[in-house]
């Protein structure tokens, strides 16, 4: 993504992105709608507080807003289908694709409260799975 | 508490680069600490542990959702679902039986966007917990790292014995939901049960009482 100059393009871009008028936006964040159109033109600085109710309405990355650098994705994972899932993309003729969706959803839980641990996914997990995202599937 | 003396601790702390000393996990809580400092050195607004609830969800780049009912977590999956987040689609299993929160990385925000989703199980007595909850889906984006992701899965497995790795975050959310700054203001020195209750009440209405009475203590 090209960095985009200051913060108040960035929250144009964002805004406008979602489809989201600046009076629906002052709606969200309580701040007057003239604020919001002079910060975005540069006209005013936003403080910290104000930053941070921007960011919660536009459901957008602090970071990103107050300094231009998204959030660093993730250094890419190996490639390891498990056999689990290997024997349920065999039983179900699934696509490389789709099996590939499959192991980035589980792998997408990053944390997880609870008081009992995780198991490993069965085949039945990964069909059960399957049956779930496939009307999603491309 | 001997799990904070495990392996996977020292680990933990090899993978922030601390320099872990004796004691790994006051390595990594001080960490922490040092980290909730800095956000409120840049956020001097931050007047409460509600908003820095809020603050510290923004800067670790994930939005909470909370589901009160059966009904609002089909609704939540389905959303997010459609949006691409197919991890969505294992959340009624995610969140079944003892669970209380759950966090994805998104595989499909957009450029600007959060990374993370962070869903905060609010139905029935599990809403007691969701104040500590969502400090404890915090602690764990707080530690991590590419490592950290990818052992959180391997090492995670069932059993009797609490996960390292879960009593450290509990340890985390115990220090940052209950921050001695907001919390040192209102301590009377004759500790009742009376007292905890209005300071619950008065600076954390989303925690239980029992983690409220632990912090006072």
């Amino acid at each position: 993504m090209e960095p985009i100059e200051t913060v108040g393009n960035r929250i144009r871009k964002l805004r406008e992105e979602k489809n989201i008028t600046l009076e629906t936006l002052s709606e969200h964040t309580g701040i007057s709608k003239g604020f919001l159109s002079d910060a975005e033109t540069g006209n005013r600085n936003v403080s910290s507080q104000n930053l941070l109710k921007i960011a919660n309405a536009l459901n957008a990355s602090l970071e990103y807003l107050m300094r231009g650098t998204p959030a660093a994705p993730p250094n890419p994972e190996p490639l390891t289908i498990p056999a689990e899932l290997n024997q349920a993309a065999r039983e179900l003729n699934l696509s490389f694709a789709h099996t590939e969706a499959l192991l980035a959803a589980h792998r997408s839980v990053v944390a997880r409260r609870s008081n009992e641990g995780l198991r490993s996914p069965s085949v039945e997990d990964w069909k059960e799975l399957y049956q779930s995202i496939k009307k999603f599937l491309v | 508490m001997d799990s904070l003396r495990s392996p996977k601790i020292w680990e933990i702390a090899s993978a922030l680069r601390l320099p872990a000393g004796d004691s790994p996990a006051d390595a990594v809580l001080k960490y922490c600490e040092d980290r909730i400092d800095k956000v409120l050195e840049d956020f001097p607004d931050c007047a409460n542990p509600a908003e820095l609830l809020d603050t510290m969800a923004a800067m670790l780049e994930t939005r909470f959702e909370e589901i009160r009912s059966d009904e609002e977590l089909l609704a939540l999956q389905e959303r997010y679902c459609r949006a691409g987040e197919f991890g969505f689609a294992a959340l009624h299993k995610d969140l079944d039986g003892e669970a209380f929160g759950v966090t994805y990385r998104r595989l499909a925000a957009a450029p600007g966007e959060r990374a993370f989703v962070s869903v905060i199980d609010c139905r029935g007595n599990k809403a007691l917990r969701s104040y500590f909850t969502k400090w404890h889906e915090l602690g764990h984006l707080l530690i991590l790292t590419d490592q950290q992701r990818l052992s959180f899965r391997r090492t995670h497995s069932p059993g009797t014995r609490k996960d390292p790795e879960e009593s450290l975050v509990d340890a985390i959310a115990g220090q940052a939901g209950f921050l001695p700054r907001f919390f040192r203001p209102e301590i009377q020195p004759l500790v009742s049960f009376e007292e905890v209750e209005r300071v619950r009440a008065r600076l954390f209405p989303e925690a239980s009482f029992q983690a409220s009475a632990n912090a006072y203590t």
